[in-house]
């Protein structure tokens, strides 16, 4: 088993559903300076993407919009997965590693982990935000590890998975597509032939829903409050029902991802979060039983 | 305390820098754009002769400012509306 193998394997062990290795050399042809892999561990040659699918395929099918982030569940476990792989580059081969970035400032992260992953070739981007989709499972989350050990890289995805043909087939007859219609406030863009031919992202409102309960709502919150001079808006503002659910948001970690409705409609999510019953049907139960096992 | 950004100078850039930083991006193809949009505090502070710091704070403050005091509350009920009308329910 190569080194690289066997990185790819610890990680997928503790629940990374794929594992991609960038050249840090090839990220720092995109990445602006301050943002590049060495910049945050001095010296670093490889970064290990970890992608895993955001939430249970059920999540996505709760009225409840709320459900879908509280199922988050990747987020959670993907800094102890990122922390394991370090840990396990440094003791098996002696390489230093890291498993955590510096946090954002503002909405600025330190460093993007979709241009890492694009790298990696674990999705390509998408009309929707830029967003990266893998065919197989939809919308992803990621974590890296960045090492100072050389790795062969993996390569970027050759081909676009954004547009789906029935979004070209959209587009050829009313000049739309199901991302762009359900959210025009964020996006916007052009689809020519098969490809893309540009797209247009505002984050500004994006981030009212993605971060809908969060920091930014949070301070916002406080800000209101501390400028309303009536007591009784005043109350209503810091005690009401959004500025508690916000709180408790915040409290948990549970901000991010909070919105991903121009996902939800995406045929090539759609497709990735469909499931098949494994379980017997009642007429295979029922004959089974008859002979005294399940078929 | 944080570093304080005076209101002239706030006001004066604060649009402005909102919309060269990454709260718009712009892609062609596949590939972002990074002209006059997408650009880093530094990248902002070198083309409008500022110190990076003030770019950082104008930008982390108008980020949350420039949005109407309802917007949170209004995307959660958007929010509502468009799973509902995504799964067919009412």
């Amino acid at each position: 088993m190569t080194p690289e193998q066997e990185i790819k394997q610890a990680a997928l062990q503790r629940g990374a559903d794929q594992v991609g290795i960038a050249a840090v050399s090839r990220i720092n042809e995109c990445a602006p300076p301050g943002h590049r892999p060495d910049d945050i561990l001095i010296g670093a040659k490889s970064v290990i993407v970890l992608a895993g699918r955001t939430t249970p395929r059920g999540a996505w099918r709760s009225p409840d919009y709320r459900t879908h982030y509280n199922n988050r569940d990747f987020p959670r476990v993907r800094t102890g997965i990122a922390m394991a792989v370090a840990k396990f580059i440094e003791s098996k081969y002696g390489y230093y590693s890291i498993g955590q970035v510096p946090p954002p400032i503002g909405f600025n992260p330190s460093l993007s982990f979709k241009l890492c992953a694009e790298m990696a070739g674990l999705g390509a981007r998408s009309m929707a935000a830029g967003i990266l989709l893998n065919r197989e499972l939809g919308l992803l989350n990621f974590a890296v590890c960045i090492t100072t050990m050389p790795l062969t890289a993996d390569q970027p995805m050759a081909d676009p998975v954004c547009p789906h043909p029935s979004c070209v087939e959209l587009w050829q007859k009313h000049k739309s597509t199901p991302c762009l219609d359900v959210c025009p406030e964020c996006l916007s863009g052009e689809i020519e032939g098969e490809r893309i031919k540009w797209m247009r992202y505002d984050r500004r409102i994006c981030s009212t829903r993605a971060q809908n309960e969060g920091m930014g709502a949070l301070q916002r919150i406080v800000l209101e409050g501390t400028n309303e001079p009536d007591p009784e808006r005043r109350k209503t503002i810091l005690l009401g029902s959004f500025s508690r659910a916000v709180m408790e948001a915040v409290a948990s970690g549970n901000v991010t991802g909070q919105c991903s409705e121009c996902v939800r409609v995406c045929p090539i999510h759609r497709e990735a979060q469909k499931l098949t019953a494994k379980m017997p049907t009642a007429e295979q139960l029922t004959e089974g039983n008859a002979q005294g096992r399940v078929v | 305390m944080p570093k304080y950004v005076s209101p002239e100078l706030y006001n004066k850039y604060k649009n402005k820098i909102l919309e060269m930083s990454p709260a718009i991006q712009y892609y062609e193809g596949t590939k972002v754009q990074r002209e006059s949009s997408s650009l880093t505090d530094q990248e902002i502070a070198d083309r409008l002769g500022l110190d990076v710091e003030d770019v950082t704070e104008i930008r982390c403050i108008a980020e949350l400012e420039l949005l109407p005091a309802d917007a949170w509350v209004q995307s959660a009920n958007w929010k509502r509306e468009k799973t509902r009308k995504a799964l067919g329910r009412r």
